[in-house]
């Protein structure tokens, strides 16, 4: 085997290996944990395109191949045109290929847990309350509890099927929160433990959501506290729940944060799209 | 700690820009791949205009034509200067087409709910002008100033040499053959491009995880907010986040939708920004241009942009004026 052929088969195999992921990830249905929707069908499409160009080329390896152009003319310019030729000069680095392309995906692939430590929803804001100006202002002064209450569709026991999101987001604004305050509603989410410094009494654990725009690089967690008046509920961290309750508002360190009071909650199925994308 | 948490986190963040960005980079090399194989040299040269400045003003408007968005474009400019392109013209193609296009324009449009033709028109426009400014500018510089030493050689080695006509009464098998060399050529290009991006989303990852020491570091969009009522910190810091966060052009509008306690003019340097020059683009573009040379350009951009922003700010936050609100339109319709 000639070095050409040895690195069309080392460049193949790169191709094969980086195709395999998506599609991979797209089959094991955990596509949604690293992308968001709009980018699944090209990314199981590209994946499935790698490996078809890895294959064909790996299947051609060992042909050889001119360029197929008129090469007839009358100068010389120091080289043979009798043999066939490739129309790059450069060579590819094997070792950088399986170094750079193959392995660290193999590694990643190997050490992903598909989802983000608990660190790291902390990380990404999970105990942060951030304001998003532009989602009510969008509304001005028409938006009011009557617009909220025909808009969002209720339970049959009487609860507005709110969306995490626009919860959260509901906080900071004084006239929003009017709106929203004292409001039963359920929600959809994960949960996990609450913050000890901002749950002294115990009484309290987190729903989450992420959210995410392209990917999971770009993504942000957003969590509203759930507020029990009997015992914590015996979950593990990360079961997807749906929670019920009254809004409510509650000022710490002068900035506002909405939570939902004398919650039940009881677990539930993933969502088919668990990382909504924001409004 | 190490293994249990920053691996694991680390390795979710590299899969998922990996398997978002790599099948437009996989795009651009097919489209790479066919141009060497089935584009005579110059073919595209000749069809911009021979005044070169209306060829770099043509060159910042052919994403509209061929939309590709960041990672998809540098392959294919690669080719096209190989193939005879002038680096000016590539390089104001290169800037402007992931913003130049309508797949971006459409995206802009539907994030910013209140401005929405304002935000994308802006956008376009801002992104064609810098394009234009810096492709202009290039065509001052010599060719061994802005490309790679060995891309510098492979062009003076094809010009010392034949010219490619691609023969088009082929027999059958030539044409198989043909085919064989554009795509192999297509996969050289994804390998050659691929190492390079896999360094700059490394380079995103490792960013984006929490450090596996300090867990009361504070997160890099909380540093952000902080600037966003500096007149010159608030750009700075937007284009910096846009270059660490890597994101698509495509899709980057959502992102700076939500950046709202900034004004328009900082989210419009970051959304023009941010597809022209970020982290993985910075070793993308190391595939054919020269480092210093993607240094000035880097540096160059920054300020250009930046000083932009901060001049035209006063039009960018007119648009906001006396804006019916989209909502009640739509609940009275």
């Amino acid at each position: 085997m000639n070095k050409a052929t040895f690195n069309q088969i080392i460049s193949s195999l790169a191709t094969i290996s980086w195709g395999g992921v998506p599609v991979y990830l797209y089959t094991r249905g955990l596509i949604g944990e690293y992308l968001s929707e709009s980018f699944h069908v090209i990314a199981l499409s590209g994946g499935l395109a790698m490996i078809v160009l890895g294959l064909f080329n790996l299947l051609h390896a060992r042909r050889q191949v001119g360029c197929g152009h008129d090469h007839s003319h009358e100068h010389d310019h120091g080289h043979d045109h009798g043999h066939e030729h490739e129309h790059d000069h450069h060579e590819q680095n094997p070792v950088a290929a399986i170094c750079l392309m193959i392995i660290p995906v193999m590694l990643c692939t190997g050490f992903t847990k598909h989802e983000y430590s608990k660190e790291a929803l902390r990380w990404k804001g999970l105990y942060k309350q951030r304001t998003l100006k532009s989602l009510y202002s969008t509304y001005n002064t028409e938006f009011t509890r009557e617009l909220l209450e025909k808009r969002t569709p209720k339970t049959s026991e009487g609860n507005f099927l709110l969306q995490l999101t626009e919860l959260y987001w509901s906080a900071g604004d004084e006239k929003i929160m009017k709106i929203y305050d004292g409001l039963p509603a359920q929600l959809e989410g994960r949960l996990i433990e609450e913050e000890p410094t901002l749950n002294p009494d115990n009484t309290r654990k987190r729903l989450y959501r992420v959210v995410m725009t392209c990917c999971a690089a770009d993504a942000q967690v957003l969590g509203v506290p759930l507020e029990f008046s009997t015992s914590l509920p015996a979950l593990a961290d990360k079961t997807w729940i749906t929670a019920r309750g009254k809004v409510a508002f509650e000022l710490i360190d002068g900035q506002h944060f909405a939570y939902l009071s004398d919650c039940e909650v009881e677990a539930t199925e993933p969502p088919e799209t668990q990382n909504r994308r924001r409004p | 700690m190490f293994l249990d948490t920053w691996l694991p986190d680390f390795s979710f963040l590299f899969l998922s820009i990996l398997v978002e960005g790599a099948p437009f980079i996989l795009l651009g090399t097919i489209i790479s791949g066919f141009i060497d194989v089935y584009l005579p040299s110059g073919a595209i040269d000749r069809l911009l205009p021979r005044n070169r400045g209306l060829a770099v003003l043509m060159s910042g408007l052919l994403g509209i034509i061929f939309p590709v968005c960041e990672c998809a474009v540098v392959p294919v400019i690669r080719r096209l200067v190989k193939k005879g392109l002038p680096p000016a013209c590539a390089i104001t193609y290169m800037l402007a087409a992931p913003i130049v296009n309508p797949v971006t324009f459409l995206s802009t449009y539907s994030a910013f709910k209140k401005i929405p033709l304002e935000m994308a028109g802006s956008r376009l426009l801002f992104g064609y002008v810098i394009a234009v400014i810096v492709g202009l500018i290039l065509l001052r510089v010599g060719v061994g100033r802005i490309l790679k030493p060995r891309i510098v050689g492979e062009l003076r080695e094809a010009e010392s040499s034949h010219d490619h006509h691609p023969d088009h009464g082929s027999t059958l098998l030539e044409k198989k053959n043909r085919l064989i060399m554009a795509l192999r050529a297509a996969m050289r290009d994804f390998v050659d491009v691929g190492i390079y991006f896999v360094i700059g989303i490394t380079i995103v990852a490792i960013v984006n995880t929490p450090p596996p020491v300090d867990q009361q570091t504070i997160p890099l969009r909380d540093y952000i907010d902080g600037t966003a009522e500096s007149i010159w910190g608030a750009p700075a810091a937007l284009m910096g986040l846009s270059f660490l966060l890597s994101l698509c052009s495509t899709s980057d509008a959502f992102i700076a939708a939500t950046l709202d306690t900034f004004s328009n003019g900082p989210r419009l340097a970051f959304l023009v920004f941010g597809p022209m020059m970020d982290v993985k683009l910075l070793f993308l573009y190391s595939t054919i241009l020269s480092r210093k040379f993607i240094l000035i350009l880097a540096a160059g951009l920054f300020i250009g942009i930046g000083t932009l922003s901060v001049l035209l700010e006063p039009i960018f936050e007119g648009f906001e004026r006396n804006k019916a609100p989209p909502f009640s339109q739509g609940i009275q319709e």
